[in-house]
């Protein structure tokens, strides 16, 4: 006795004729052999029919083609490619449903399939009629109960990159190559000279006391031993790659750090440490990068920040993402993606910062040797200044005042200037001291003036002690 | 026999209709954590009192235990790493499940009218018409927008990746197609597995 099954959705109905091959006779018999199935689409003139084979392929296909519609996972590379049905997503709202006609054999599909597979534009609400008729079918115990497919995950190993090798290795390749290249560079420069000590104490400003300023070089080498184990932490884990992850880690971490950075904190270099961030967020280590890194890590918020793991033993290495934290003196945090390349130039970079800084705040910071005392002179000096600044100065700046202090010599050379406040220090780029100044020796004569910028545009210059 | 204790507190029998993944630990991963609010997301801004259904929902399905009250609630669609007020706090899979229910249950609801503006945006997309020529489908794009910008944290390079009306709508689409998958007969078991695609072993 044929037994007929059918399934009918909207736009989609599903007609299955098979036998049993169980004795009993019953009111819902068990259908166990499928003889026929039809699959009518509203819109497509002829239905899909076909056997065992056909059907087996489809109600694998629309389920597979569900699930990839839900996570948005490619679920190509699981599934069969000469399978008889198979789905694609189409243009716009719109999937692609590509039959081939029963008895065609597989080689000759493979090479001519365009012609010989029937193409079909299913929408959005029609395919989903399709997967929910296939649905009743797998939910109805009393038709064809051993093709169920199982609804399961795509495993991991599927949904690895797709790009060939070559590609993949091609970056690293390129980086090993320009640091061989950088390195034969390098090895044909001379040596730097050591700076004497002696200078390099007086243009170190005059919080950090002599003794540790003397012991400064040495300081680097050794950190101090509860770093050991976040060192470790920071090389052994596997790295987080997914790009993705570590951009929004990257966002994460430099909210998390500018919420709770103290802006007044007291340091005159940049802060830099490599920061350790596990994919859930936490902080997990962090490496001092330059000395003052070291010297003022109570002022960052690093050390409450970190997760300190309870029981050391069960601690298991989890994925890390590494960044590259700076915590500058004007109080505002960077972060950037740790790359290992910088590790070597980290320190070189931050003592040049200092180095262009000097100058105008180290001269200053030194009294003048001799003043300028003629009231006269100073007047010239103060006019001469005020037109330079004016006839230099294109546009007026916006916001609010900004005051300098400029050192003059008795020729009106501008020796050195140095901001007030964070406003006209983030400002001295656009002003057209960093121009003006020229070395000049510092037994000469000299005097300082203020220089304001004021909110409204004028340009105002008096000496810096007033006048005599 | 006299009974001196009440009965253990189980988890409910529902939850069992949704197999466990082979995952490495025992919470949900990063992208079903937020493919299940923004699910939910998607849920309100169909229906205007969708917050309150998703409670009485948590009733109807015996799921108060796991939910937890309103406040319940929250935290765990807090749980979304994009949330401005993400609460860094892991989903479990029970916690999961629940969600997955629940919204499966209101999307069957909701059919006709998921229905309803899919197939519009299909006939506007077929005369090359913009969304704003369908007067529901419009309201939904702009709910779901308004409803995304409000809650979901601007700062999140994820979520910077939304910046324009036409990606949050393209999302919001996406969303609508996938909780038509939802209404189905298996559409829980099909969200469920779907959250792990790439993450089990």
């Amino acid at each position: 006795m044929t037994i007929r099954r059918q399934y009918q959705l909207p736009n989609c109905s599903l007609i299955l004729e098979g036998l049993s091959t169980e004795a009993t006779e019953t009111a819902q018999p068990l259908m166990t052999v499928l003889v026929n199935a039809e699959c009518h689409i509203v819109g497509l003139e002829k239905p899909l029919s076909g056997g065992q084979q056909f059907f087996e392929s489809l109600v694998r296909a629309v389920s597979q083609y569900a699930q990839e519609v839900l996570s948005g996972y490619s679920h190509s590379q699981a599934r069969d490619q000469n399978a008889p049905v198979r789905l694609q997503p189409g243009e716009g709202p719109y999937h692609r449903l590509l039959v081939q006609p029963e008895g065609a054999d597989a080689n000759a599909l493979q090479r001519a399939d365009a012609h010989h597979s029937m193409v079909i534009q299913l929408s959005t609400v029609q395919l989903f009629d399709l997967v929910e008729a296939i649905d009743q079918f797998c939910d109805d115990r009393q038709t064809l109960p051993q093709l169920n497919p199982e609804i399961v995950p795509l495993a991991r190993r599927y949904t690895k990159p797709t790009e060939p090798l070559a590609q993949r290795t091609l970056p690293a390749t390129l980086g090993i190559g320009s640091l061989a290249v950088a390195a034969a560079v390098f090895a044909l420069l001379p040596l730097p000279e050591a700076p004497r000590p002696a200078e390099e104490r007086r243009l170190d400003s005059t919080t950090v006391p002599e003794t540790e300023a003397e012991a400064e070089p040495e300081l680097e080498p050794p950190p101090p031993a509860t770093t050991a184990e976040d060192i470790a932490r920071l090389t052994e884990p596997p790295e987080i790659t997914d790009p993705t992850v570590v951009s929004d880690l990257q966002a994460e971490l430099a909210a998390q750090l500018e919420a709770v950075f103290d802006v007044e904190a007291e340091f005159d270099q940049p802060l830099v440490y490599r920061v350790a961030v596990t994919a859930n967020g936490d902080i997990v280590g962090y490496r001092y990068d330059n000395n003052a890194a070291l010297r003022h890590v109570d002022q960052t918020p690093l050390p409450q920040l970190t997760y300190v793991p309870l029981g050391e033993a069960e601690v298991e290495p989890e994925p890390v993402a590494q960044y590259r934290v700076t915590f500058t003196p004007e109080g505002t945090v960077d972060v950037a993606a740790w790359d290992d390349s910088q590790a070597e130039s980290a320190a070189p970079v931050t003592s040049a910062a200092v180095s262009t800084a000097a100058p105008t705040n180290a001269d200053l910071s030194q009294p003048i040797a001799s003043e300028i005392e003629d009231s006269g002179q100073i007047m010239t000096l103060n006019e001469q200044l005020r037109q330079q600044i004016v006839e230099q100065r294109s546009q007026p700046l916006p916001g609010e005042d900004l005051t300098y202090r400029v050192r003059l010599a008795a020729d009106g050379t501008v020796v050195g200037y140095e901001p007030e406040g964070n406003a006209a220090r983030t400002a001295a780029a656009k002003t057209p001291l960093p121009d003006l100044v020229a070395a000049a020796p510092t037994d000469q004569p000299q005097l300082d003036f203020r220089l304001v910028f004021t909110e409204r545009g004028v340009v105002e210059v008096s000496p810096w002690r007033g006048w005599p | 026999m006299t009974v001196k204790r009440p009965p253990d507190p189980s988890a409910p029998l529902l939850l069992d209709q949704l197999s466990a993944p082979k995952l490495a630990r025992d919470e949900c991963p990063r992208r079903a954590k937020t493919q299940i609010d923004l699910i939910l997301l998607a849920i309100e801004a169909l229906d205007l009192s969708g917050s309150e259904a998703m409670l009485a929902a948590a009733r109807e399905l015996e799921l108060q235990s796991v939910i937890g009250g309103r406040v319940g609630l929250w935290r765990l669609r807090g749980s979304n790493p994009l949330r401005r007020f993400n609460q860094r706090r892991p989903l479990s899979l029970d916690q999961a499940k629940a969600l997955v229910l629940i919204a499966s249950y209101l999307s069957r609801r909701l059919t006709v009218i998921i229905r309803q503006l899919l197939l519009g945006y299909q006939q506007l997309s077929d005369q090359q018409l913009s969304v704003e020529h369908h007067l529901r489908l419009a309201d939904y794009l702009s709910r779901f927008r308004a409803h995304f910008r409000a809650r979901m944290n601007a700062k999140r390079a994820s979520v910077m990746a939304y910046s324009s009306d036409e990606k949050l709508n393209q999302l919001a689409l996406n969303l609508l197609m996938q909780l038509l998958f939802c209404t189905g007969t298996s559409g829980a078991q099909r969200l469920w597995s779907s959250l792990f695609d790439g993450e089990v072993a």
